[in-house]
């Protein structure tokens, strides 16, 4: 049985719609005029036990909101969740007994209490036994190294601190399942890879389940063996990431600096090469890595050109998803990515 | 049992961490135990001028304040910056981190926090409570005494509700504090006088609709023997705890209702 079961996901929020000038204004205190807006569409999926599951999109594209109703903060409209057999926002305090949670925007802890103690509030909260406690912490400051700043109050932390004590306190009461919504945000690269290295010892050594959302493309490759995309609030792809990258990922961008001001060529566009900006003698030209090698094209340019540097530019996550989100409103033309450049 | 372990483990260190701040922690206690000094001063004034208001004496008048600010300040230590803080929770987005503990968040609110700040009030509340005895040659034989420790958490509940449900307003309005403020410190101010003084609509508002009256009024009528001031019915000061245990019931609804609200739109 899977571990974690979504199927037909809704949620539908109601907004106060609002108007602009004085009088429609004063009409709509008497009167209020709502807007629905979806923020999750009809999402289905199953997670079992010891994967790892990217979960990205745009900002705004549903993916906290789908979060929330997993771990039982929100009530869906429609549609059914169910984690360890569980319906969490009916039974949310026996299902947080067995989740951990870190919002990288919001700490969990308590805000005045050192961080030492606040950990030893959530051992009593979670009544983990003495042995559990010692060891789990042992082990966690190996990774995180938590000694540093654990006489420190949570609201003096500095980001990665604050990140750090927040993985910690989550995994404490060894959950089943951890989800982390933006845990790398704001991070520096360092404390990004420790924070990484900890979920990956996590989950291969006790098996958790980790679910994160991320924008740091990084972070999926790095950690996520399945990538779910969503965006406008519908499940746009759900699959491993490699399949993702090769049919979505291929359009690579290739930035040239030249002596001379760099000329449109059409032998170049007939190699399926597609001019972007061009600033004085810095030029950008798109191609499917899939069709056409980057060698090629720089080999082309310099036996005509002096090039004095060259960046190649895989495309960006974001990239990715737009790609994907035309193909898929597109459905039945499957459309190259080729030619979504030329446009 | 759970609760009481965890309170008993969530204290000490909300303590420590607050008494690290130093001299802010004593200043805390001193700022509400002057802002009462006054008020008993302005008693004072307009009572020896008047000598009585509606048939009732300095010490009388002394003695419904005093109650007024022993049943808030008692309440007030295990609820109002426990609500204030949800409220900035709602405010802030934070109030999240309540619903993934595995415990109840009532619970997870009343322990997170404590009003030490109260503790100065209650200190002056029940010296004065003394002084207002003596002065008005009460005294209390067992029987009377349980009674009033009845009627006088009763008092509390009705106090702790009030809090809860003004302070609950944040899950609907996402700003709760001027509601908090216009029943706490408004409406609830109207008790500093006996009830009895105001007109029959007012009195019978305070005492079946918004029940202040419950707070110092009738634990009150119990030990002053004052029985021409009975009003409605010379029953209603025996009702107290039962009113208190209705009201706070009443309080935790709502607070449950607003919950509801909260997981309907996460904001």
């Amino acid at each position: 049985m899977a571990l974690i079961e979504v199927e037909y996901l809704r949620k539908e929020f109601k907004r106060q719609k609002r108007k602009d000038g004085f009088w429609p204004l004063m009409k709509s205190l008497v009167h209020r005029e709502y807007e629905i807006k979806t923020a999750v569409e009809n999402i289905s999926f199953t997670i079992d036990r010891g994967e790892v599951v990217g979960y990205i999109g745009p900002n705004g594209a549903g993916k906290s909101t789908t979060i929330k109703m997993m771990v039982g903060i929100l009530v869906p409209t429609s549609g059914i969740v169910r984690v360890n057999g569980l319906v969490p926002y009916e039974n949310r305090i026996e299902n947080a007994r067995r989740i951990g949670a870190v919002f990288g925007q919001k700490s969990q802890l308590w805000w005045d209490t050192p961080v030492i103690e606040s950990l030893r509030l959530t051992k009593y909260m979670y009544d983990i036994p003495n042995d559990r406690y010692e060891r789990n912490m042992k082990l966690f400051n190996d990774v995180l190294d938590l000694d540093e700043f654990k006489k420190v109050a949570v609201r003096s932390l500095s980001l990665g601190q604050r990140m750090r004590a927040d993985l910690c306190a989550a995994l404490l009461h060894d959950p089943d399942i951890v989800y982390l919504d933006e845990p790398t945000i704001g991070l520096d690269v360092v404390v990004k890879e420790r924070i990484r290295q900890f979920i990956r010892e996590i989950n291969r050594e006790r098996g958790t389940t980790v679910i994160l959302t991320t924008h740091d493309m990084a972070d999926i490759e790095k950690l996520c063996s399945r990538v779910m995309v969503v965006d406008h609030g519908k499940l746009m792809y759900d699959g491993n990431l490699e399949t993702l990258k090769n049919d979505f990922g291929n359009m690579e961008k290739m930035e040239v600096d030249t002596d001379e001001p760099f000329a449109m060529s059409e032998e170049l566009r007939r190699m399926g090469v597609a001019f972007g900006l061009t600033e004085e003698n810095r030029t950008q030209l798109t191609y499917d890595k899939n069709s056409i090698n980057s060698t090629v094209i720089i080999k082309w340019i310099m036996e005509r050109y002096s090039v004095r540097d060259f960046i190649v530019k895989e495309t960006e996550i974001e990239q990715i998803i737009r790609d994907l989100y035309i193909h898929l409103q597109q459905q039945g033309t499957p459309v190259s990515a080729r030619e979504e450049a030329l446009i | 049992m759970r609760f009481l372990k965890l309170y008993a483990r969530f204290i000490p260190i909300y303590f420590k961490s607050k008494t690290e701040h130093g001299f802010g922690f004593y200043m805390d206690f001193v700022g509400f135990a002057l802002n009462h000094v006054v008020s008993y001063f302005v008693i004072w004034a307009l009572m020896s001028r008047f000598q009585t208001i509606n048939g009732w004496n300095m010490y009388e008048v002394m003695l419904m304040y005093t109650l007024n600010m022993l049943t808030f300040g008692i309440a007030a230590v295990f609820f109002f910056f426990q609500m204030t803080d949800v409220e900035e929770d709602v405010h802030m987005g934070t109030f999240d981190s309540l619903l993934v503990k595995p415990i109840n968040p009532f619970v997870h609110m009343i322990i997170r926090a404590f009003g030490h700040f109260f503790l100065g009030d209650i200190v002056i509340a029940v010296g004065m409570l003394v002084f207002c005895f003596h002065k008005l040659g009460l005294s209390l034989d067992f029987g009377s005494a349980i009674a009033f420790i009845a009627v006088l958490l009763g008092g509390v509940l009705v106090q702790a509700a009030f809090i809860v449900i003004s302070g609950s307003a944040c899950f609907w309005l996402v700003r709760s504090r001027s509601l908090m403020n216009m029943v706490l410190f408004g409406i609830r101010d109207l008790m500093d006088y006996p009830v009895s003084i105001y007109g029959t609509v007012l009195r019978g508002v305070l005492t079946f609709v918004i029940p202040y009256a419950f707070v110092n009024f009738y634990p009150a009528q119990l030990i002053l023997n004052r029985n021409d001031d009975a009003l409605f019915a010379s029953w209603l000061p025996y009702a107290t705890p039962a009113v208190g245990l209705l009201l706070f019931a009443i309080g935790y609804r709502v607070w449950n209702a607003g919950l509801n609200r909260y997981q309907g739109t996460g904001s």
